[in-house]
């Protein structure tokens, strides 16, 4: 664990700073997608931009709402610079209706706009593991394993460290899928919005699999892990709908 | 060709589903467990205990964090010579001025400096709250605090439910954090 990491003088905190060059690789990664998908790149990195910096201010936004009777008298308080006071469920919300705003405003093709940002999204993820491994954040269950590391008191699974490799593996796919034209010279998908999907179930598999090994997993009534079940549901609806798209209503007997 | 194909995808899909399922049932957590999770062993990160700790306040009294159980901790580790230690200061006194008498207190755990310096600091600003003496840095090591100010949220059971690391913190801040806990609704 290195919850603080030295550079130049400055000790800055792992967690944040890791964050900040996931999404910064992440959005390079995606213009560059964009580009070989033949869209404008600049709308792409700009719709990804936008949407993280509205998830920023709006989950920020929504904490002072939801605190209101403590900001009420110095509502200036919520330009504050710390990295806690951020309701993030709610901001996620307000940057992808940005996302979609943005998208609706330039006429950006749905599909295939989504198909460049997946391998950019598994690339912020995986840097983003790496920051919480380092910061202690997400930490795994105990484990007898060689491979265990000791963090809060006991030795753990890496769990974070999975997560990393599944969405290093996820993003390894999504590449190839998107490099090599598997599915011929012309199209690189079966359908615009495939690679988005396939990251979708491939990300959503992996959590089903991985959350097994997490300390701090929500659970649910009789002890089961709240994303494990969500997981499942997204995992088969991902699938379901390559199915559908594959094999069209029509032609159902 | 096409049916064969459709077969496929649908084996496929059952056989995701019943894997999946399997493997939510094999990777529940039994209620005995559930309950051992809230007896893990003292850490300074959310959702663990405080790690406990007795120290000399600058008056000269011990004070130990096991004894505030039932209270509202916030836990602050700060030095007079850190600028943003200071500017939350003031901060920190109006929510302790406000919520005191509903089972909040302050510790502000000066690290590694002289009781002179902090006595004039703290009646320079007027400070009410304890203010600890850690001289040799030690609880400030096994809070692993190595940028200050580092401020950890400690409910009324002794868990700590929010970790702000730097600052200033802003009143307003502080004050929902602390009337979420004092309310048991835990910070968010």
């Amino acid at each position: 664990m290195a919850p603080y990491l030295s550079i130049f003088g400055f000790s800055l905190q792992s967690y944040p700073l890791f964050i900040l060059i996931g999404v910064a690789a992440g959005l390079w990664l995606a213009a560059r997608q964009a580009r070989r998908l033949d869209l404008d790149a600049d709308h792409v990195y700009n719709l990804g931009f936008y949407s993280l910096l509205a998830t920023l201010v709006g989950a920020r936004l929504a904490f002072v709402a939801g605190n209101w009777s403590a900001y009420r008298d110095a509502p200036l308080s919520a330009l504050s610079l710390t990295t806690t006071g951020f309701a993030w469920p709610e901001g996620v919300v307000v940057g992808l209706l940005v996302a979609l705003i943005y998208g609706l405003r330039y006429r950006l093709p749905a599909g295939l706009t989504l198909d460049a940002i997946a391998p950019g999204l598994a690339l912020a993820m995986a840097v983003e593991r790496l920051g919480a491994f380092l910061g202690g954040i997400n930490f795994g269950e105990p484990t007898s394993l060689p491979w265990g590391v000791f963090m809060w008191g006991e030795v753990r699974h890496p769990a974070q460290i999975y997560e990393m490799l599944a969405l290093l593996a996820i993003l390894a796919v999504l590449l190839w899928q998107q490099e090599r034209r598997p599915f011929g010279e012309l199209r690189t998908t079966p359908f615009d919005g495939f690679t988005f999907v396939l990251f979708v179930a491939l990300y959503a598999g992996s959590r089903l699999f991985l959350e097994a090994f997490r300390a701090d997993a929500p659970l649910m009534s009789g002890g089961l892990r709240a994303v494990q079940v969500v997981a499942l549901a997204v995992t088969l609806v991902a699938v379901w709908y390559v199915y559908r798209r594959r094999f069209p209503a029509a032609s159902d007997t | 060709m096409d049916w064969d194909r459709k077969i496929t995808w649908r084996a496929l899909m059952v056989a995701l589903l019943a894997l999946g399922v399997v493997w939510i049932a094999a990777s529940r957590v039994p209620d005995g467990e559930a309950l051992a999770r809230s007896d893990r062993p003292p850490a300074p990160q959310t959702g663990f205990a405080a790690p406990d700790f007795t120290l000399e306040t600058r008056g000269g009294d011990t004070v130990s964090l096991a004894e505030l159980r039932g209270q509202v901790v916030l836990l602050n580790f700060w030095a007079t010579w850190c600028p943003p230690c200071r500017a939350e200061m003031p901060a920190i006194q109006k929510v302790y001025d406000q919520y005191a008498d509903q089972g909040f207190t302050v510790l502000a755990v000066d690290v590694g400096e002289g009781d002179a310096q902090v006595a004039a600091f703290a009646d320079e600003r007027g400070l009410s709250f304890p203010i600890l003496m850690d001289r040799d840095g030690a609880i400030s090591t096994r809070y692993q605090v190595r940028a200050m100010p580092s401020t950890f949220f400690i409910d009324r059971e002794g868990v700590i439910q929010e970790v702000t690391l730097g600052g200033p913190m802003s009143e307003a801040f502080i004050e929902s954090q602390v009337s979420d806990l004092l309310a048991g609704e835990g910070g968010d």
